[in-house]
This record gives C-alpha cells, structure tokens and sequence, in this order.
C-alpha cells in the first residue's frame, strides 16, 4: 500500500489508507498484467475425456489512472458454448469475457474509492487474495456456482488511517458477469476487513473479514442473501487462512440454503524456490440434515520460476491433486454411486505478472 | 434488496405455503427461460405459443419442460427419491434418448429396395434432439413420467392403473434387454402379431393403409385437379406457410448440402410453424420432393429442422464427454446407434448452414406417432382397456432397453452389459420396478405443482414469464 505505487490493478473495495495530507490522490501511470495457466489433467473415474489439456486461467488486464481517476478493465477466456453445448462461436472457440470494467475515482486523502461499472464482487476478491493460487482452483464459493467474479454495480470503499480497517459497500444488479438483469431488485453488500496488526507490522499478517449481502436472482427475485466471515494471515513465506459461507437461495433456487467452509494454507520457503500448499472445503448442501456433504481436498506442490528470480517469481510449474466426495443425498441423482468420488491428478505451468509505466502522459478524451 | 415478484403477488400476499410456492416458481421461470434463450432472442412469440401449448395440458408442459425436470432432479437438497443403481461410472455414460416419453415413439419403415422389397415396419424413439451420453435410468424415468401423465389424465385411470403402467414399462425394459427381443414385424404379419400390443397393431396397419395411399402428402399438398401437380395447402389449417426471401436462402443451401437420395428433386417448400412441443420456436421446413418420376406415385414430404443443443443430464460423475463434432452430427450418429436399423427413417440426415446445425426426416404416412389424446379418446370410447395400456407401456420399454443395449457406451463398451450389470448391482428386475415407480409417484406429483405454478406465472409474469423484462445494462 504505497501510497506512490501505481495500484490501479488493484482491487478498488481495498483502497490504500487514508492520508488526510497527501499530495496527490495517486500517481499518472499505465499497468497491464496477464495470469495465465495451462494444465494438463488426468480424472478419476476414467470416464470420456479422462485425459485433457486446459486453459485454467487466462486473464489480461489494463488499467491507467492520472491523480487517482483511473480505468480498468479485465478480460478472461471462456469456452463459447460451456461444457455440454455445441453451440458457440466460431465453432466452441474460448473467446474473451469481459469480467471487469470499471471507472474509478480514489481519493488518498480520504482513504476513499469509488468505482462503477463491472466491478469486482467483494468476498471472490477478498478470497483470491487470500488464498492465493486461483489458477489451482476458484474459492469455494465460486467454485461451488454461489458466487461470481463481478457484476454490474457500484463500490464505494475505505480504508482508515494507519489501515486498520477497510468498509467496503456495494449495490450491484444481482445476475453477475454473464447474465442480463432479470429483476428490478438491486443486490446491496457490505464488506469488512480488520487488522489488527497494522500497527505493529505488516497489515496483512492477520486479517479478520466480515460479509453480507442482500440479493435476488432471475425473473423471479429469488433471494440470493450471503453471509461471509473469514480469518487470513500473510507472511513472506506463508499464507492461509480458513473461511465460512452461508447461502440462502442458489442460481435462482431459493429453496437451498447451503454452508460451506474452507480451510487452506501455502507455504514458499525464502530459502528455495518452491511452493506447497493444502486445502480442504467442506460443503453441507442441507445443514439441517445429516450427511448432505461434499468434500474437497486439495494438495500440490511445485517451483516457482525463473529459480534464480529475486522475490516472488512470476511463474509456477505445479503438480497438484485433488479428490471430491459427495454423500448419496445430494448427489446430482441422489444414491448414484458413480457420483460418489472423483479426483484429479494434474500438472500446470502459470504465470502472473504485472508491467508498470510510470511518468506517462494522460489527457481526457475530447 | 429483494422483490418477491411470483405467485403471491396475483394470490394477495405470501403466506408460509405461498412462500415455498415463490421459491418454486422463481425457480421454474429461471429455468424455462434459460432453456429458451436462444429463441427468446430470435423469436419470442413462438415462444409464447410454446408456453400456451404447454399451459394448455400436462402432458404437453411435460414435454416443452424436460430441462426442467432435469434441474429439478439434480438440485442438492433433502427428501429426494434416492437410486439404488448407476453405481459403476460407465452405467452413466449410456447413449441415451434424452426424452423418450410415449408420444417420441413412433413406428418406422425404411424405403423398398430391390433386395428388399418390403421392409419390415419397426417402433423407434425418432426424435433425438435430446440424445447424448448419460445414465441410462434417466431414459426410463422420463419414460415413466411420460407414461404417468399420459394414463392418469385419463378418467377412472387412478394411481393403482397407471401405476401399473409403470410397472409394465420396466418389466419391458427388462425383457428387452434379451438380444432376442423383438423390435420390429415383417409387413406380411404386421396386422396379426402376437408380438405387440394392440395399440402398436393398430399403428401399424395405419401406416400401411395411409402410407401406401400418401394420405399425408394428399392432406398437405393435394394433386390439382389433372391429377398432376401438388401444391402445399397453406394457411392455419395446415400451419404452413410461405417462405420469406432468407428461409427460401437457407432452405437452398440446405437442399445443396444434405445428403438427400439420388434422383431427388425439389417440387416446393413452406414454412412449417407450431409442430412440436419442445421445438415449436425451431426453424422448421416442409419439403415436397420426388425421385424423378414425372407421375404423382412417388411424391412425398419430408422435413428440415433446426436442432439445437440437448438438455445437461444430472447422474454424470464427469461434466463435457466431448462425444460429438456438433448437433447434426450427433443426431446423425446416435440415430446409426439407437435405432434398430440405421435407415429406420431413411431421410435421417444432419448438415450445417449459417452455422445452424440442422436435420432431415421423413413426413409421410409411413411414420405413424404415439398421440396422447387419441389414446385418451379411445380410452373413453372403450376402444382401449388397461390390458392395452399395459401392453403399450410394456412395447415402449422393451424399445427402449433394445436401444440402450445395442449402442455402445461413451467409452465402447456395450450399453447391454453396461446396464445388466448395473441392475444386477443395483438389486435387479423387481427392485427396478419398485424404485421407478416410487419416482414416477414423485415426478408426477412435482409436475402437476410445477404445471399449476407454470399456468399462474403465465398470468402474472406475461406470455414470456417475465422475460419481456431481461435488461441488457449496456449501453453502446
């Protein structure tokens, strides 16, 4: 959180503190980055195409700002079509999504960001930057379909003086990043991030996180509420953290009230060029009801190159392995025993990087 | 901030009931509309005539809501009628019918040919615009239900009649699993076989009689009065229409690119609108076609339609099977595997234009469908008894296993030893038959709530469930 750093690829729901006699509200500057993973997997059961290659993330970003008014956006790939169709673009081709856009005005003085437009959904970005390795695998809830990356919407955040606290509002349309607005129902979330350590080292060594948000899905309005909390440390060499999730109504079914929690750690050792890491999420679909589980380990490790790269090095080669068991009750036919268990062994080559132009020259468009 | 926009709001206020019936219907508008998007764009009154078909009669909601039924049966949520089967992956990578309800079945006869002249007429599952790889008990499951709706709806036909209508069904899945199992009749004992039921006999002679005489092809394009030329009767009688200059475009390229017999010949095309339940938005054309005889004697229709991607079927351990190069191909290919014969509907042909994958079928009197409400008129003229039910139900299992068993799995494997040994595993014959009844029970009850919330939401939301609605957030 530097305040002369340029951070407009930053998320804006984590502004930088507020110093009432700051200067300028940011620096002039041009930051694009990429994060992209290809993987090669092999899935049990050996069902179909049990051996595939995957683009597991492709992500490119761009972002200026001149004296903390600023632009970003973020594009992803995505297969045309999804998993089951054939019916998509250029045959099923992977076409860029865009997933944010946002116009952003911060103010360092106030501690203050204000972005419209796509913008980021407040616990998957909170949660990315807890955990880590979203090229592994997506936090639970977005990898459980209960959340999305972003939706149209507004944010208005703040961070304290000294960053011990961040309160971040949003109102967003409630339908996420790939779907029109089907109800005149708006989503409203609040988010909020404490650490306690500030004041004594680094911000992020602990963090102790707090959502809620209010929503409606589909024609219908079917509620779509979440309640979030979550405990995170970061180190140089160490992050993890463990989480909890309620939903009360999913994908426009208000009749599900799942919880999920996620527990995940990684380790990279300043002394070698590695990483490793755990994680273990645990879905009860009917929490009223017993063994209406799903559960997810996680586990992997790899290298981190270029080995000789001072700091964090930009890409990764992993090997990971994760394995899902899913109770009879909530299976996607209930008692089917071939839904009982699956796993993947897989090996992924990622990169993310981010590249800055200072002391650009940045005029409005006429 | 939530607005609570369903069926409470034309009923006066949410009650504890009214609430789960919200949520119900909430989901149900979500899910029909998603499975209608693609036409929702291009043509949303056709989807508003599909709606009114489907509000009109259960079974008809039955079969324009099979996405539906599939969501419905893959939500994680308690009290769900639990399967005793599909414990071995490959049991759910069966190739499938994707809905096979009663009305799907339709008797089949492939064209003469010097080597055989009189080809045996045959019962196939001809639509398979919802076929893929999947469990095989979600093929008899939709057929259970179809089986349900059609006999229940039908008076003095109470739970213990249909019922056992079910339990027929599965006896017949179970016996048509036998590689002996009779799928088709030589055309000579057609009208006098033991092998079927009565109501299969009775298609049977139907197509022969009509079939010989183009009563199809005289209903939709009469000769002229020389007794020569044919022109398509157009009008809401036939439900056939003029094609505009871009149908006329498409239906060329279309006639240019499908593999079409030899000697074909184009006489004239329409427009064909409101046939089908579940397809009634798909571009849909009507072709009158000879082979070259300047005569009336071999004039005949056939069908091009659009066909689009197949409902996501619940019970598979792994998500994309990858099977198929795209729609057309996959109707092409699973028709080669599912029917008994490959040109069980010699016009069954898959082509792409204006990256639209589209099929061929024959029109004519030879194909001779299951019709719920005939059955419902001559249960009531006493024309059909429960023995003839039982019988039918009994005929459309033993297809339907016949057709599972001679395909092969996703992974080669045969679907008859895929599926033997699963309902071995799984407890065998009778427990089948408890077990699809047990889910008939439940889908039919769930089908009827979510009928009843379908017709309320039609009222309330507008023709499109509220689609009229979407927003689009952007602004070029």
């Amino acid at each position: 959180m530097t305040p002369s750093s340029c951070l407009v690829l930053f998320t804006p729901l984590l502004p930088t503190a507020m110093k009432w006699d700051a200067k300028r509200q940011g620096p002039t500057c041009v930051q694009v980055g990429a994060d992209v993973a290809g993987r090669f997997q092999q899935l049990t059961p050996d069902l179909g195409v049990d051996q595939a290659f995957s683009l597991t993330r492709s992500r490119f970003e761009v972002g200026l700002t001149d004296n903390g008014a600023g632009a970003r956006v973020v594009w992803g790939g995505v297969r045309s079509g999804g998993q089951d169709s054939y019916i998509g673009v250029a045959g099923e081709s992977i076409v860029p999504q865009l997933q944010v856009a946002e116009a952003q005005y911060a103010s360092r003085k106030l501690g203050a960001t204000l972005a419209m437009g796509l913008v980021d959904d407040a616990w998957v970005v909170t949660g990315n930057n807890a955990w880590d390795l979203r090229a592994v695998a997506p936090g639970v809830g977005e990898d459980q379909g209960w959340l999305e990356r972003s939706d149209l919407g507004a944010t208005l955040a703040w961070t304290s003086p000294g960053a011990w606290a961040t309160v971040a509002l949003t109102g967003t349309s409630g339908e996420g990043l790939s779907r029109r607005e089907r109800n005149a129902g708006q989503d409203t979330s609040a988010l909020l991030v404490v650490r306690p350590l500030s004041s004594v080292g680094d911000p992020e060594l602990l963090t102790l996180q707090g959502w809620r948000r209010d929503g409606s899905r589909g024609l219908g309005s079917a509620p779509n509420h979440r309640s979030a909390a979550r405990i995170t440390h970061r180190s140089t060499w160490a992050a993890g953290g463990a989480e909890w999730l309620k939903a009360e109504g999913v994908g426009g079914d208000g009749a599900r009230s799942p919880t999920a929690t996620s527990v995940y750690a990684q380790v990279t050792p300043p002394m070698v060029p590695a990483i490793a890491y755990l994680r273990r999420d645990k879905v009860d679909e009917v929490p009223d009801v017993d063994n209406t589980d799903r559960e997810t380990f996680f586990a992997g490790a790899g290298v981190e190159l270029p080995v000789d790269h001072e700091g964090r090095a930009p890409a990764r080669l992993l090997v990971g392995w994760q394995r899902t068991v899913t109770d009879a009750a909530v299976r996607t036919l209930a008692g089917a025993g071939a839904e009982a268990e699956r796993s993947a062994i897989f090996i992924q080559l990622d990169f993310r990087g981010r590249a800055t132009l200072d002391g650009v020259r940045l005029t409005p468009i006429p | 901030m939530v607005r609570i926009m369903g069926v409470s709001a034309v009923l006066g206020g949410p009650g504890c009931a009214e609430v789960e019936d919200d949520a119900r219907a909430a989901f149900i508008q979500d899910v029909l509309v998603d499975d209608n998007r693609l036409w929702l764009v291009r043509d949303a009154p056709k989807v508003a005539d599909k709606f009114v078909t489907m509000a009109d009669d259960p079974y008809d909601f039955m079969r324009g809501s099979a996405a539906l039924h599939f969501a419905d049966l893959a939500r994680p949520v308690s009290g769900r009628a639990t399967t005793r089967f599909l414990n071995y992956p490959a049991a759910t990578t069966v190739l499938i019918f994707g809905d096979p309800h009663p009305e799907n079945a339709t008797v089949c006869r492939p064209d003469p040919t010097e080597a055989e002249p009189d080809p045996p007429l045959s019962v196939e599952f001809v639509d398979l615009d919802a076929a893929g790889y999947g469990p095989w008990t979600l093929d008899l499951r939709r057929a259970a239900l179809g089986l349900a709706v059609m006999h229940s709806e039908l008076p003095d036909c109470a739970a213990d009649c249909w019922e056992d209508t079910v339990r027929a069904l599965a006896r017949g899945y179970v016996s048509g699993l036998e590689p002996s199992a009779v799928v088709s009749v030589p055309r000579a004992k057609a009208e006098d076989t033991e092998a079927w039921g009565e109501f299969f006999v009775d298609l049977f002679e139907e197509a022969i009689e009509e079939g010989e005489e183009q009563k199809k092809t005289d209903k939709y394009a009469p000769l002229d009065e020389a007794g020569i030329d044919r022109a398509f009767v157009l009008g809401e009688e036939t439900r056939l229409y003029a094609l505009t200059p871009d149908e006329q475009r498409i239906l060329a390229t279309l006639v240019e690119r499908m593999p079409l017999p030899t000697d074909f010949r184009l006489l004239a095309a329409t427009r064909r609108l409101g046939s089908g339940v579940s397809s009634t938005p798909a571009l849909r054309y009507v072709l009158l076609y000879d082979l070259g005889d300047d005569g009336p004697a071999d004039d005949a229709l056939m069908q091009m339609r659009e066909v689009i991607d197949p409902p996501v079927f619940p019970g598979r351990p792994v998500a994309g099977l990858g099977a198929f190069a795209d729609n057309h191909s996959r109707v092409e290919r699973t028709a080669a595997q599912l029917w008994s014969r490959p040109d069980a509907d010699p016009l069954h042909k898959g082509a792409l234009v204006d990256g639209l994958s589209w099929k061929a079928v024959s029109w004519t009197s030879w194909f001779q469908d299951v019709d719920h409400t005939k059955v419902a008129e001559d249960w009531v003229d006493d024309k059909l008894a429960l023995e003839d039910l039982l019988r039918l139900s009994e005929d459309l299992g033993r297809v339907l296993a016949a057709s599972h068993a001679r395909a092969p799995t996703r992974d080669g494997m045969t679907g008859r030893s895929v599926i033997l040994d699963d309902l071995d595993g799984g407890g065998g014959a009778l427990v089948l038959e408890d077990e699809l009844v047990a889910h008939a029970r439940t889908d039919l009850d769930q089908l009827h709530v979510d009928h009843d919330l379908f017709v309320r939401l039609l009222d309330s939301e507008g023709p499109l469930l509220g689609a009229e609605r979407l927003a689009d957030g952007v602004v070029p």
